[in-house]
C-alpha cells in the first residue's frame, strides 16, 4: 500500500521547470534592456512583424529619398545662382548697348563690343557649370558640356552667313540698306539661334530636362536646358551686337542691329528668369517635399518604436521580480535537498 | 509443541521481513530513476492461513496514458518549432537583415539614388550590387529551404529505423510481461521496461494503448493504424535521394497506412514522425512558393535585370515551382563580368535611351515605383494575391513568424503539460526516499521482535532442559 502522494524524484525536480524557464527569461529581458527592442521581435509580434518589415522598409525609404532630396537641393541652388549671373550678364548687356545707342563713335563701340563679348563668355562659361559631374544645363544628356565656346564654331558660322548674306546681294556690309540688314537678322542670323542649327552650332543639350523623385508621389524638373529661349536670346544679342555694331554700317541698318540685339537681350532676361522661376517652384516643392517626409518619418520611427520597443521600466521590474524568484528557487532546493530522513536516524 | 509452532512463526517473520527488506532496497536503489515504479511488499494471509508477502507494483493507467499524449504532442511541437527557427534563421536577426523584404528595399533605395544621379556609375554599380544581394539571399534561401526538407526526410527515416527498433524491443518484453503473467510470477521488472517502451515510441507516434487478458498490450496509432498486435507492424518509408520544389516526398506507412500530418501551427501532430512531414510537405513548401513568387514579381518588376534559367512560361499569378533556386543578376548588367550597369538607366538593349543621354531617369524611376504597384500572386503562397512585392515580401516574413510564435507559445503549453504530467506520474509510482526510510525502521523493529522471541523460546526450552537434566 503506497501511501505517499509525492515521489523524491518529484521533490527534486519540482524547481527545475521553473529555474529553467526564469533563466531563459532573464537572459531575454537582458537583452531587452540593452536595445529596448523585444528580444525575439518575431515571436513577440508574429503576424504584425509584417507591419514592423514594412515599417522598417518606409523608414530606409524615406531616409534615401531625403539623402537624394539634398542632392536635388544642390542642383537646383547651384543652377538658381549660375542663372542668377546670367540674368545679371544679360542686364549688363542691355545697358551697354542702351549707352552707344545710335552713336557712332568707334571707340566707345569698340569697349561695348568688348563688354558684350565679356558677357557671352560668362554666359556660356555659366551654362557650362558642373555639379557633382553632371553638366546642370544639358538636360538629359548631362554628360556633354552643353554650349560650345563662341570662337570654336559660333562665330565662323555666323560670320559664314552673314558673308554668304552679302555675296548674295552683291553688296559690302557699308552699302546695306535697313530693310536688307533686318531682313539678315529676322531669316539667316535668327536660324543660327534656332533648330536645327543651334543644336549642330551650339548646343549639345538635350531639350528633355532633368527630372528627380522627391516623395512618393511627386516628381520634380530638377534643372534646365541650355537649349531654353533665355540662352538662345542672349547668344543672339550678343553675337549680332559683337558681329555687326563694329562695321561701317548705314544708319538705319545699325539701328535695325541695334534694336534687334536689344530685343533680344530683353528676351534673355525675361526667358532667364522664367527658368529661375520655374527651378524656384521645384525647391519650394523638394522643400515642402522633404518637410514632410521628416514628417511622416517621425510618426513611422514612433510607431515603429511602440510596435518593437518595450517598456524599459516594466523590464527593468520584471528583471527584479526574476532574481527574486531565481534566488527563492535556489535557497528552496538547497534546503530540500538537504531534506532527508537519514539526516535524523 | 507449541513452543516450535511459535519458534517456526518467528522464523516466518524473519523470511517475511527479509523479503520486504529486498523489495524496500531495491526500491531505494532505484529513487532516482524515473522510469521505475515503487514496489509495495505487503504481507497478506494465504488460504492456509500463513503469512505471506506479495510484491505488487504501483501503477496509475490513466496518468500514464496521459503521459503518452502529452509526450508526443510535446515531441511534435518541438520538432515543427525547430523547422520554423530553421527557417527564421534564413531571414537574418532581429532586423531581418538577410530578409528579401530588407534587400529588396535595399534595392529600391539603390535605384533611387541612381535615379537622381543617373550618369555616376558608382550608383549604377551599387544599384547593381544591391540586386546581386538580393538574388543571392533568394536564391540561397531557396537551396537552404529544399536542403532543410532533404534532411527533415533523413529524420524521417531515422525515426522510421528507431520505431521498428523500439517495436521489435517492446515484442521481447510483451512476451516476457504476458508469459510471466500467466505463469503467476513477478513481472515488474518487465512492466517497467514495456512502460518505458512505451514512452519512447509515442515520442515518435501518437499511440492508443489497449490492454488485453494476461496483461498483453495491443498499439495503435492515433490514425487507427497498428503498430503491434502480438507481432510487431512493419513501419515502411521509402527517402527521397534529393529534393527540389517539384518534388513531393514519400509519406510514412504504418502496416500500410500513411501517418498524417499535423496541421496549424500549433500543429495537431501527436509524435514527432507528424511533425516531421509537416515541416516537409507543407511548412517548407509554402515558404518555397513564396520565394519562388518573390522571384517571378522581381523578374516582372525589373525586367532583364534578373534570369532565372530554370523552367519559364507558368502564366502570370501563378507559381513557377523552383524559380528562385536559380535566379541571378543577369551578367550583362555586371562590370566585374564584362557588363555594363548603365544597361538598368538604358534598358538591356539600350532601347529606352537609345541616344545614350547620362541624365536620363525615366526608365530607373519606373522601377522604383514599380516595387510598390500591386501585381497578382499564387493563392496557395498564402501571402497575399493582389498586392505590391515589397508588401508580398513582408508579407512572407509576416507568415512564419505568425506560425513560429504560435508554434512558440504551443510548444512551450505543451512542454509545461508534459513536465506536469510527468511529475505526477512520478508522484503516483515513484519512490519517496523518506518513506522507505520509516518503512525500513518498521522491519527493523519487527526483525528484533522476532529475534528477541526466537531467543525467548531458546531460554525457556534452555530453563525445561535444564531442570530434566
Amino acid at each position: 500500500m503506497k501511501t505517499s502522494f509525492v515521489s523524491t524524484t518529484a521533490i527534486q525536480n519540482a524547481v527545475r521547470l521553473t529555474v529553467q524557464k526564469a533563466q531563459a527569461e532573464v537572459v531575454k529581458t537582458q537583452t531587452e534592456l540593452t536595445t529596448l527592442r523585444h528580444a525575439d521581435v518575431g515571436l513577440a509580434l508574429g503576424a504584425k512583424t509584417t507591419t514592423s518589415i514594412a515599417l522598417g522598409r518606409d523608414l530606409a525609404r524615406l531616409d534615401s529619398i531625403l539623402d537624394t532630396n539634398a542632392l536635388v537641393t544642390q542642383r537646383l541652388s547651384t543652377s538658381q545662382s549660375a542663372l542668377g549671373n546670367i540674368s545679371q550678364g544679360a542686364q549688363t548687356m542691355v545697358d551697354s548697348l542702351i549707352t552707344i545707342n545710335g552713336s557712332t563713335d568707334k571707340g566707345g563701340i569698340a569697349i561695348v563690343t568688348k563688354e558684350i563679348r565679356n558677357a557671352l563668355d560668362a554666359m556660356v562659361a555659366a551654362a557650362n557649370l558642373s555639379a557633382n559631374g553632371e553638366y546642370l544645363f544639358a538636360g538629359t544628356n548631362s554628360d556633354v558640356k552643353p554650349l560650345n565656346d563662341y570662337a570654336s564654331g559660333p562665330q565662323a558660322a555666323f560670320q559664314a552667313a552673314f558673308g554668304t548674306y552679302l555675296t548674295g546681294l552683291g553688296k559690302t556690309s557699308a552699302e546695306l540698306t535697313g530693310a536688307e540688314m533686318q531682313s539678315f537678322i529676322d531669316n539667316e542670323a535668327a536660324a543660327l539661334f534656332a533648330d536645327p542649327q543651334w543644336g549642330t552650332v551650339w548646343s549639345d543639350a538635350s531639350d528633355t530636362i532633368m527630372t528627380s523623385r522627391i516623395s512618393n508621389t511627386e516628381v520634380v524638373q530638377s534643372s534646365t536646358s541650355a537649349n531654353a529661349t533665355g540662352f538662345r536670346e542672349f547668344a543672339k544679342a550678343a553675337v549680332l551686337g559683337i558681329e555687326l555694331l563694329g562695321l561701317d554700317l548705314s544708319a538705319e541698318a545699325r539701328s535695325a542691329v541695334e534694336v534687334a540685339s536689344l530685343t533680344a537681350a530683353g528676351r534673355a532676361i525675361t526667358g532667364i528668369d522664367a527658368e529661375r522661376a520655374q527651378l524656384g517652384v521645384s525647391e519650394a516643392r523638394v522643400k515642402k517635399a522633404n518637410d514632410s517626409l521628416e514628417a511622416q518619418k517621425t510618426i513611422v520611427r514612433n510607431h515603429l518604436g511602440s510596435l518593437e520597443g518595450i517598456d524599459p521600466y516594466e523590464a527593468a521590474t520584471r528583471m527584479t521580480a526574476l532574481q527574486t524568484q531565481l534566488e527563492a528557487s535556489y535557497s528552496l532546493t538547497a534546503r530540500i535537498q538537504r531534506l532527508s530522513l537519514m539526516n535524523y536516524l | 509443541m507449541s513452543l516450535s509452532s511459535a519458534i517456526s512463526t518467528a522464523q516466518q517473520i524473519l523470511s517475511n521481513t527479509s523479503t520486504q527488506t529486498a523489495t524496500l532496497s531495491r526500491n531505494i536503489a532505484n529513487a532516482s530513476n524515473p522510469e521505475y515504479s515503487r514496489r509495495a511488499a505487503i504481507l497478506a494471509t494465504s488460504l492456509g492461513g500463513a503469512q505471506v508477502v506479495t510484491v505488487s507494483r504501483s501503477s496509475d493507467a490513466i496518468l500514464l496514458k496521459q503521459n503518452f499524449f502529452d509526450i508526443s504532442t510535446a515531441s511534435g511541437q518541438n520538432v515543427l518549432l525547430d523547422g520554423m527557427e530553421r527557417l527564421k534563421s534564413l531571414l537574418g536577426t532581429n532586423d531581418y537583415e538577410t530578409s528579401p523584404a530588407a534587400l529588396m528595399g535595399n534595392l529600391r533605395d539603390a535605384l533611387q539614388i541612381f535615379a537622381t544621379k543617373p550618369n555616376d556609375v558608382i550608383a549604377a554599380q551599387s544599384a547593381v550590387a544591391s540586386a546581386t544581394d538580393l538574388a543571392d539571399s533568394i536564391r540561397t534561401s531557396s537551396v537552404a529551404t529544399q536542403k532543410l526538407r532533404k534532411e527533415t526526410d533523413d529524420a524521417i527515416a531515422g525515426e522510421v529505423t528507431e520505431l521498428n527498433r523500439l517495436l521489435a524491443d517492446f515484442q521481447v518484453s510483451n512476451t516476457k510481461v504476458v508469459n510471466g503473467t500467466n505463469l503467476g510470477r513477478d513481472v515488474s521488472d518487465a512492466l517497467d521496461e514495456r512502460d518505458s517502451l512505451m514512452r519512447r515510441i509515442s515520442s515518435i507516434v501518437g499511440i492508443t494503448v489497449v490492454t488485453r487478458p494476461s496483461n498483453d498490450i495491443a498499439l495503435y496509432t492515433t490514425g487507427g493504424a497498428t503498430l503491434f498486435e502480438t507481432v510487431p507492424r512493419a513501419i515502411t518509408f521509402q527517402t527521397t535521394p534529393g529534393y527540389s520544389a517539384s518534388i513531393t516526398g514519400q509519406p510514412v506507412l504504418v502496416d500500410g497506412v500513411p501517418i498524417e500530418m499535423g496541421v496549424g501551427s500549433a500543429t495537431t501532430a501527436r509524435g514527432s514522425l507528424a511533425g516531421l512531414l509537416q515541416l516537409r510537405d507543407e511548412t517548407t513548401v509554402t515558404f518555397q512558393h513564396q520565394l519562388d513568387e518573390m522571384t517571378r514579381g522581381l523578374m516582372d518588376t525589373v525586367p532583364d535585370l534578373f534570369v532565372a534559367p530554370g523552367p519559364v512560361g507558368t502564366p502570370i499569378g501563378l507559381i513557377e515551382p523552383g524559380l528562385s533556386s536559380s535566379l541571378r543578376v543577369n551578367s550583362a548588367y555586371v562590370l566585374a563580368a564584362g557588363g555594363d550597369p548603365f544597361r538598368l538607366r538604358d534598358g538591356v538593349d539600350y532601347s529606352a535611351n537609345p541616344t545614350g543621354e547620362a541624365g536620363f531617369s525615366g526608365l530607373v524611376d519606373s522601377f522604383v515605383t514599380a516595387f510598390d504597384t500591386p501585381r497578382a500572386f499564387d493563392a496557395t503562397a498564402r501571402a497575399g494575391e493582389e498586392l505590391g512585392l515589397i508588401g508580398f515580401a513582408a508579407n512572407s516574413v509576416g507568415w512564419l513568424e505568425a506560425g513560429r510564435s504560435a508554434a512558440n507559445l504551443a510548444a512551450e503549453n505543451k512542454n509545461a503539460a508534459y513536465f506536469r504530467t510527468t511529475e505526477a506520474l512520478s508522484n503516483a509510482t515513484g519512490v519517496n526516499l523518506d518513506e522507505e526510510l520509516s518503512l525500513l525502521l518498521q522491519l527493523e523493529q519487527s526483525y528484533q521482535a522476532s529475534s528477541r522471541l526466537i531467543k525467548a523460546v531458546d531460554d525457556m526450552l534452555n530453563s525445561l532442559l535444564n531442570a530434566v537434566r
